[in-house]
């Protein structure tokens, strides 16, 4: 994989970046497996819109997670 | 007059051209094919709608025909884009401003993920403030994702954007003075050197900074050599990417900076007006901006804003500038709070204004260089550039007439009592030019005197002069 770009991303920051990137989705999946399930478990309750939705609402802020996310 | 703006060349794809009327964009082949990738989908009408991006349209590439050489593929398309009424760089800025302009920068990443689209580069110098609300100006950063690719700008985000808040959050660590000096930012390995073994629990310290230092000292002792080896990164999905950002988003909207969170220091308690003194100062710069309805006003000292919101209701910008971060950083939250687009509020040393800087010092313009003010609002201040910057009242107004500004100034005589504080701690018949007598005449050799008020308390003179 060629990367194509006038920044130099860094070497080592793009690596870090790749390995970050692969936490960070599975954070995310996390996040949305649990509020699936809360949403299949408190029928009651609305639907909220998933976290990756609205193209320029800010993020939800989600419950804090693990130290990984310092 | 029309030039290729000098700051504007690392990108082969994007160029930035400068007419006395508007500010163009020059895109190669392959910019045009990332610009119409953009321009397709939703994202550009969204964005420009609501202010996110600077307002941007297609022109007639005929627009820059006397122009050559200025990409070198060649120029296919030309946008135009808004003007930005007063440019200002993250060293000028407070810590909510750097905040809110990194957030923002992470928001449009995310949100050009949606659209197939990434940027491409990840620096505040992208960012422009109009009034106290942050603009993404360079729309030649949104380009086509390359699918397996990482997140190219994280290293750069975390030079320009993500260690200077962290300085000033965790450490109280100005960060102005280290971005004016370093174009690039600052480096993992000197960012880590800030933060002690305890930090290490603070956010965004141990994996962007330590982890992310240990593994450039590994890589610098390996030397250049190793870079075939590295490019073997893992395949990101841009999903993955997105959630990087997100939680990038998370950790910046988390920051706080408890200085400056305290809110006046108590400055209109503790001074040494009086309140007829006050009012007739309010009034006099609100009939001379009535009169003038200058296009830019430069209020210099401007502590609360209270002058700056005053001349805002008859002129069309107000820069708004003071020397302690604190109090301009009050000021932006207090203005950012009303949506306020037209008072732009700076951290700036008066004595030491932003210089010019970069590729032969032309990258970063020096701060007259970006728009001298029709009328510039001096109160309160010629005593603490005097008295205790020691810069002659000559020079300071020489400076001024240089600028062509129509200058609404306040002198407080030796009598006042602040003028009588700064002056106690200096040696007997200090600062001799500091005298009325001396300042009416030094302000008369440059200036035609149209006004002259002596406020109520008999202390303090204000005047309402034209440059000769």
């Amino acid at each position: 994989m060629e990367i194509f770009a006038y920044l130099d991303p860094g070497s080592v920051s793009a690596a870090l970046a790749a390995v970050l990137a692969g936490i960070a989705g599975i954070g995310a999946a996390f996040r949305t497996f649990g509020s699936n399930l809360k949403n299949k478990l408190m029928f009651w309750k609305k639907d909220e819109p998933a976290p990756e939705a609205a193209a320029t609402a800010t993020p939800a802020d989600a419950p804090e997670d693990k130290p990984s996310e310092q | 007059m029309t030039a290729a703006e000098p700051g504007s060349f690392r990108d082969r794809d994007s160029r930035v051209v400068v007419t006395d009327d508007a500010i163009y964009r020059a895109l190669s082949p392959e910019g045009t094919e990332d610009w119409e990738a953009f321009s397709a989908s939703p994202l550009l009408g969204q964005l420009t709608g609501s202010g996110q991006i600077i307002g941007t349209r297609e022109v007639d590439p005929s627009v820059l025909a006397g122009l050559s050489d200025l990409l070198p593929t060649g120029v296919e398309k030309v946008l135009e884009h808004d003007r930005v009424p007063f440019v200002s760089y993250p060293y000028e800025w407070t810590f909510s401003m750097l905040q809110d302009a990194a957030k923002l920068q992470l928001e449009l990443g995310i949100a050009a993920i949606d659209a197939g689209l990434t940027l491409k580069d990840a620096t505040p110098y992208n960012v422009q403030y109009i009034g106290s609300k942050p603009t993404f100006i360079d729309i030649g950063s949104f380009e086509k994702i390359t699918d397996g690719e990482p997140w190219i700008a994280y290293r750069q985000f975390c030079m320009l954007y993500l260690y200077p808040l962290l300085f000033q959050a965790h450490k109280d660590i100005p960060f102005q003075p280290w971005m004016r000096g370093s174009i690039d930012g600052i480096q993992p390995i000197d960012a880590i050197k800030v933060f002690s073994l305890r930090d290490r629990l603070r956010r965004g310290v141990f994996l962007h900074t330590s982890l992310h230092a240990r593994l450039d000292r590994r890589a610098n002792k390996s030397g250049p050599g190793s870079a075939e080896a590295n490019k073997q990164t893992r395949q990101v999905k841009p999903k993955q990417i997105q959630a990087q950002l997100q939680s990038m988003h998370r950790l910046v909207s988390k920051l706080k900076w408890k200085a400056g969170e305290t809110s006046w220091s108590g400055y209109r308690q503790s001074n040494t007006y009086s309140d007829d003194d006050d009012r007739r100062k309010q009034s006099f710069v609100a009939e001379v901006a009535s009169a003038e309805k200058p296009a830019l006003t430069w209020d210099m000292g401007c502590n609360d804003g209270a002058y700056s919101r005053i001349a805002a209701e008859n002129s069309d910008r107000v820069v708004a500038f003071d020397f302690d971060h604190a109090t301009v950083e009050a000021l932006y939250r207090s203005l950012k709070q009303e949506g306020n687009t037209k008072i732009l509020p700076l951290v700036s040393n008066l004595a030491d204004p932003s210089p010019a800087l970069g590729w032969r010092g032309l990258e970063r313009k020096t701060l007259v260089g970006r728009g001298a003010p029709d009328l510039m609002l001096a109160l309160a201040l010629i005593h603490h550039v005097s008295i205790s910057a020691n810069i002659p009242v000559a020079d300071f107004l020489q400076w001024a007439r240089d600028m062509g500004t129509t200058l609404l100034i306040e002198f407080p005589k030796r009598t006042d009592p602040m003028v009588r504080a700064l002056l106690a701690n200096k040696h007997e018949g200090a600062n001799p030019d500091y005298e009325e007598g001396n300042f009416e005449r030094e302000l008369e050799k440059r200036f035609t005197v149209e006004r002259r008020e002596e406020l109520p308390s008999g202390d303090r003179i204000l005047f309402l002069a034209r440059p000769r």
